[in-house]
């Protein structure tokens, strides 16, 4: 099996998972409790709109028919209209995705170098001291809630010591100049950056740990040992390699899990990204404009799975191949 | 029988499971006995003035409605364990049921099974739990469900690899031999030898689900009729501002108390059930 044929297995895949959050997102919306025409308009809507609502998505004909006009919308990026925001949901949804990327962005990046720095440190000497610290650390964080530690992180460093500010993007008055205004962003990244990225450290610390502890027992590092190879080149360009493919897989299926951690950091930082739209998505009930969140937000997850993948396939000949 | 109480021997031996028995006992103890211990209705306003700071009537301080974070916190330990463990036991229950069959029967059935499985993996849990909630309602009993509904693939997951390994063996060959249907011994032969790789994962679960049900009610989406930790805490995010630390602190400890224990026993568990680490 070659590479090309490999990816467009999983580009099949996550289409097909793609389709089936489409249609889940369809048959919940019409299992909820009330009437669908008032949930796709959302609340407040007048009676009216609800009635407009309700031709537009033929909610009087037949459910397969009203599947068709869904999936025909979606095709055509059609995901509603958000009455709160008096716009396509698609337009209010769109315009907030650069800023998660940046937020997600920064603590991803931090999270994977301090995680695989700290897994080797782990690694080096298991079941150490050193070891134990790392560990203990890494669940510790793991079981703290990230709004929790957002918000101490605020009432100690911005509102005690006033070094960082409290929230949102950047201040009034900067957007004019360029280099200050990316100054001003970075300045707020910070706070909320370290607070995701603590979230997701422990991940990839403990992966790096357990994959470096299990490839440090094949023969391959036997064989390498045996032939003189340095402990240092033992650790770094033998076993890392093989320990880093499991940190790839898992960072991949896990980006689904990590949702959940953007929304919050974004909801306490008033961090004006997809999450914190979320956030006042469900404050409003404003359901057409939580549902498209909820696609978009899947549909991003199966594309970076896809792009995951396609990462592995070329760094690992044994997943095309097929031979692993 | 010899075999278990080998494996409870071998746990109770490792320190960190002890330490977390006794970080749990009293989250346990207030869950029970809530309505004994407490000293004021969890959800009642005005039971003191607006944000107190912490003292002998109010141990917590109280938020800016004038309610006693001290008795929140020992209620909110109900909402913790009864989302945490209600919903992974669900959890646990379609693992198994999707797990077992999967790996023993392999072909088209662990196929469509575990395609199924992965699929709801790389749906993102939280904003689908946010969507159903939102559209079913805050009640703790669409909370319990929902949660436990998204969470079971991994625990699936691990059920079948554990059968993969285990269904080759000669105790399996054995009960074949003297006529064993499939379900006989999925169930009984299987199951019973799956629980030492598949406990570590469900306490786990059980930090991840707490977790989770504070996020939501931290987002307003918890049963609006119960006390939760995360409410406390949306709560307290307001009135930081106003220099109120111990409505954040306090209830938070609580919280991360409770779900470091249910992570760090999966994390003992995982190294003294493992049975190569077993000794004698």
């Amino acid at each position: 099996m070659g590479v090309w044929s490999y990816i467009a297995k999983r580009a099949a895949l996550s289409t097909v998972v793609v389709l089936t959050v489409a249609l889940l997102a369809f048959v919940l919306v019409r299992l909820a409790p009330g009437d669908p025409a008032e949930l796709l308009a959302g609340e407040g809507a007048s009676v009216e709109y609800v009635k407009m609502i309700k031709a537009e998505y033929g909610l009087d004909r037949p459910l397969t028919e009203q599947l068709a006009i869904y999936f025909r919308n979606l095709l055509m990026g059609n995901l509603g209209f958000s009455i709160s925001f008096s716009r396509p949901v698609i337009d209010v949804i769109m315009e907030r995705v650069p800023q998660t990327l940046l937020l997600a962005g920064t603590a991803i990046f931090f999270a994977v170098v301090i995680g695989i720095v700290l897994g080797i440190s782990a690694a080096k000497k298991p079941y150490s001291l050193r070891d134990g610290l790392i560990n203990g650390v890494s669940l510790t964080l793991f079981s703290i809630p990230v709004f929790w530690l957002g918000m101490v992180l605020i009432f100690g460093l911005s509102l005690r010591v006033r070094l960082f500010p409290t929230g949102g993007l950047f201040d009034v008055g900067v957007e004019s100049n360029l280099p200050n205004l990316m100054v001003n962003v970075g300045w707020h990244l910070v706070l909320p950056a370290l607070t995701l990225c603590s979230y997701f450290l422990a991940t990839y610390a403990r992966l790096t740990r357990a994959g470096l502890l299990e490839a440090l027992g094949m023969n391959y590092i036997v064989a390498a040992r045996a032939k003189g190879v340095s402990e240092h080149d033992v650790l770094y360009r033998h076993a890392l390699r093989n320990a880093l493919l499991p940190v790839i897989t898992i960072a991949g299926i896990q980006i689904g899990l990590m949702v959940g951690g953007v929304v919050l950091t974004e909801g306490v930082f008033s961090w004006p990204g997809v999450g914190s739209l979320l956030i006042m998505a469900v404050s409003y009930r404003d359901y057409p404009l939580v549902t498209g969140i909820f696609l978009i937000t899947a549909i991003s997850v199966a594309v970076s799975n896809l792009v995951v993948d396609m990462v592995y396939a070329m760094v690992d000949p044994r997943v095309r191949t097929g031979i692993a | 029988m010899a075999r278990l109480s080998l494996v409870g021997a071998a746990v109770l031996r490792d320190k960190q499971v002890v330490l977390v028995l006794l970080l749990l006992l009293p989250i346990v103890a207030a869950a029970l006995f809530a309505d004994l211990i407490a000293p004021y209705k969890p959800l009642l306003t005005g039971v003191g003035p607006a944000l107190a700071p912490p003292s002998t009537k109010y141990p917590m301080g109280t938020d800016q409605a004038g309610g006693d974070i001290y008795s929140q916190v020992i209620h909110g330990s109900r909402v913790a364990l009864l989302v945490g463990v209600g919903s992974t036991l669900l959890a646990l229950v379609i693992a198994i049921l999707i797990g077992l069959p999967a790996g023993y029967h392999g072909g088209m059935i662990d196929e469509i099974l575990m395609r199924a499985t992965d699929l709801i993996l790389s749906i993102p849990s939280f904003v689908l739990i946010i969507f159903i909630v939102v559209l079913f309602g805050s009640r703790i009993n669409v909370i319990v469900f929902v949660i436990g509904a998204v969470s079971w693939p991994t625990l699936a997951r691990i059920t079948r690899a554990q059968v993969l390994s285990l269904k080759e063996r000669e105790f399996v060959l054995a009960v074949k031999a003297l006529g064993a249907g499939s379900s006989n011994i999925m169930f009984f032969e299987l199951l019973s030898n799956v629980w030492p790789s598949i406990v570590p994962a469900v306490t786990l679960q059980i930090g991840a689900a707490v977790l989770t049900e504070c996020g939501l009610s931290f987002l307003g989406l918890g049963d609006p009729n119960m006390s939760s930790w995360g409410r406390t805490l949306w709560m307290a995010s307001r009135s930081i501002y106003a220099g109120a630390w111990w409505g954040v602190i306090l209830p938070g400890l609580a919280t991360i108390m409770t779900i470091l224990a249910f992570n760090a026993m999966g994390d003992a568990l995982g190294r003294s059930m493992n049975p190569r680490t077993i000794k004698k």
